[in-house]
């Protein structure tokens, strides 16, 4: 009986004397999980000659022209924009979401550029860039240079974006008036932006 | 999603390949160590208690432990996983190797008996077993908890595995003496497959940057069961597609067949030194072909965008044919074909030297699982303690693949009307209110109950057993 008293203590001490409570197994939370830290998603891209961009200018016999550029020039769009809704959820859930935009290559002149989608009874307009032409002058199509602009999206304002179906690319002098001087070289310069969605805090599962 | 994250962390933190408490091998009482080398006995013949005889459960991993995949939680109460957002990705990542292995282990005696015929030692029993093995890499943890980062890093895995079986095993084994020092022991098993699955990866590329969003695949997924059949989805092509849960399954008999040998030697040096060796679980199961349903890998999800404008000119966008939750698809194929699953075997080297008469014996265990990618090699000491006829005891040391990790223990009663144990191999110092190790890479615990037989050869003590 004394031998039983002994063995049954020494392996109530092994059994009991080192559970750590911490680690209890039934008070596993998953609420907070997140795939991975921080990533970019491509949302649009735009491309565009100079000669395109600035009102379909066209040199025939001229070898160059100067063009006023007072007012701002508005390209509009019917566009469908299609995401996976699963998708959408995934990056307006937790964390934050940013549109960021790139521009890269060269404009002639100093201009300020703005992204707006719309649908019946919503517009939503973001500044893209304010380009200075010594810096954009330094960008190239596989360097492009990053513009200042990011902007924060609630969850409400991006699902309102992704059911906009026209989509306005404004852009504007920097200054009251304005105008520069174009060449056929000139005119065939494209200008690319490229639109992102920053997401913060990963993606909630 | 989460329910599945859950079930592995639960399996990682719960739960080798070892059937039995290795400790349990210098244990002469102990009825089922002959399941580690078939030349072993029991001192007595047994019956053990249906579904009670001998339940064991068990993890092994070469990195994975539950105070590295779960954390007190920063924001409340209880426990928060690994992938939680606000627990530092280092504190997995640095302790993870390139190719990280888990695998769980679950058998369950169902019927089994032993008992002397003169000196040979006959075993019969029937048992479930089924085992689990997944090896990830660690890219693909790195990829859950750091991600692309904002320069889209794009990660390449390979050799991605998930596999499972389940089967029942008949078995019919002998030991016998050979001469006054040398006894052999052979069991052969026959097996009938319950069910099973091999999802493999050869290739997973997972891209996430500015430009595109791209998960591609390369991989294979078997699934088997008796009359199992696929439930497919379809995607917006109205394109048949699979996934893991899309499978009916209503067996109404084995998928399949197979068997496997143990074979095994102990030999007594001296009346006080012994040595044994053994090689179990040799065999294949054949699993069937109209029980089998075989599917490639088909996830080549691509996004880039949601609009292009090239001057005045919208180009719409032509988005992947299937949403963000199927990124994890199988197409099955036209004509089943069964496979052959190759067992892994494992070889057990013993040595044993007694102390005091028999009542401490020293032992040295070396045992050794070759997987099919791997080999996992565990060296046990062990200190076994027979202090009376109706109790003994043992407590061990493991080294895994040459590294420390912790100690286990094996209590056995035997008096004549009931034999009991209760073992582990992998006991931390540390441990959950579950009775999981907390630091240790491997856990398991084995139990079980029977009903001794020959009562009359129990003495109050008997050593060199062997």
């Amino acid at each position: 009986m004394r031998n039983f008293i002994k063995t049954a203590l020494i392996i109530g001490v092994l059994g009991t004397s080192c559970v750590d409570s911490q680690y209890d197994l039934r008070s596993v939370s998953t609420d907070n999980i997140a795939l991975g830290g921080e990533l970019k998603a491509p949302f649009g891209t735009m491309n565009w000659t100079l000669g395109h961009l600035f009102g379909n200018i066209e040199l025939t016999e001229k070898k160059q022209i100067t063009i006023p550029f007072y007012n701002e020039i508005v390209h509009k769009f019917d566009i469908d924009l299609q995401m996976d809704s699963d998708l959408v959820d995934k990056l307006i859930e937790g964390g934050e979401l940013y549109i960021e935009s790139k521009i890269s290559n060269i404009v002639p002149t100093d201009t300020k550029m703005s992204l707006t989608f719309a649908n019946e009874g919503y517009e939503e307009s973001f500044s893209v860039a304010i380009v200075d032409k010594q810096f954009i002058a330094s960008a190239s199509p596989t360097q492009p240079v990053i513009s200042s602009f990011s902007k924060l999206v609630t969850a409400d304002e991006f699902q309102k974006i992704m059911e906009c179906n026209k989509l306005y690319f404004t852009i504007s002098p920097t200054a009251d008036e304005q105008s520069f001087v174009v060449n056929q070289e000139v005119l065939k310069q494209s200008l690319q932006l490229t639109f992102t969605l920053l997401k913060k805090g990963g993606i909630n599962l | 999603m989460k329910k599945l994250l859950l079930l592995l962390t639960l399996f990682i933190s719960s739960i080798s390949y070892a059937q039995q408490a290795l400790n349990t091998y210098f244990m002469y009482n102990n009825y089922l160590r002959t399941e580690l080398n078939p030349a072993l006995t029991s001192r007595n013949g047994f019956v053990a208690i249906p579904g009670l005889g001998g339940i064991s459960l068990s993890t092994s991993s070469n990195a994975f432990t539950i105070d590295n995949i779960l954390y007190a939680n920063p924001n409340g109460n209880g426990l928060v996983t690994f992938l939680d957002a606000d627990i530092d990705a280092s504190k997995l990542l640095n302790s993870l190797k390139a190719d990280n292995r888990l695998s769980v282990n679950a058998n369950v005696n169902i019927l089994s008996t032993g008992f002397y015929t003169k000196s040979n030692f006959w075993t019969i029993s029937l048992k479930t077993k089924a085992r689990v093995h997944t090896s990830l890499p660690r890219d693909l943890f790195t990829f859950a908890k750091i991600g692309p980062g904002a320069d889209g890093e794009i990660y390449e895995m390979e050799d991605i595995e998930l596999r499972g079986s389940s089967y029942a095993e008949l078995g019919v084994g002998s030991s016998f003496v050979v001469n006054e020092r040398l006894r052999l022991g052979f069991r052969g098993k026959f097996l009938a497959g319950l069910a099973g699955y091999n999802i493999a990866y050869n290739k997973l590329h997972a891209e996430f940057n500015a430009n595109k969003w791209q998960i591609k695949s390369e991989g294979k997924m078997q699934v088997v069961a008796n009359s199992v059949e696929s439930t497919p989805s379809y995607d917006d092509n109205y394109e048949p597609y699979i996934s893991y849960g899309d499978f009916n399954i209503s067996p109404r008999g084995p998928a399949g067949y197979g068997f496997s040998i143990d074979a095994g030697a102990h030999y007594k040096v001296t009346n006080a030194l012994s040595a044994s060796v053994a090689v179990i679980n040799f065999g294949k199961l054949w699993w069937q072909a109209s029980n089998t349903v075989t599917a490639d890998a088909l996830s080549d999800y691509v996004y880039d965008g949601v609009f292009e404008i090239i001057n005045d000119e919208v180009v719409q966008k032509e988005q992947a044919s299937h949403n963000f939750e199927q990124l994890i698809r199988f197409v099955e194929r036209d004509e089943r074909e069964g496979f052959v699953e190759t067992l892994p075997p494992t070889i057990n080297i013993a040595a044993e030297y007694n102390f005091m008469r028999g009542k401490i014996g020293i032992g040295l265990l070396s045992s050794s699982t070759i997987g099919k990618s791997y080999t996992e090699t565990q060296l046990m000491a062990a200190a076994t303690f027979r202090p009376t006829y109706w109790f003994s005891g043992a407590l061990s040391y493991a080294f895994i693949n040459n590294q420390f990790d912790s100690f286990g223990f094996s209590i056995n009663f035997h008096p004549s009307w009931i034999n009991f144990y209760l073992g582990t191999d992998y006991f931390g110092t540390s441990i959950t209110p579950q009775f999981a190790p907390v630091g240790s890479r491997n856990a398991g615990m084995y139990v079980g109950i029977g009903i001794p037989l020959n009562s009359a050869r129990v003495r109050k003590y008997r050593y060199f057993e062997q």
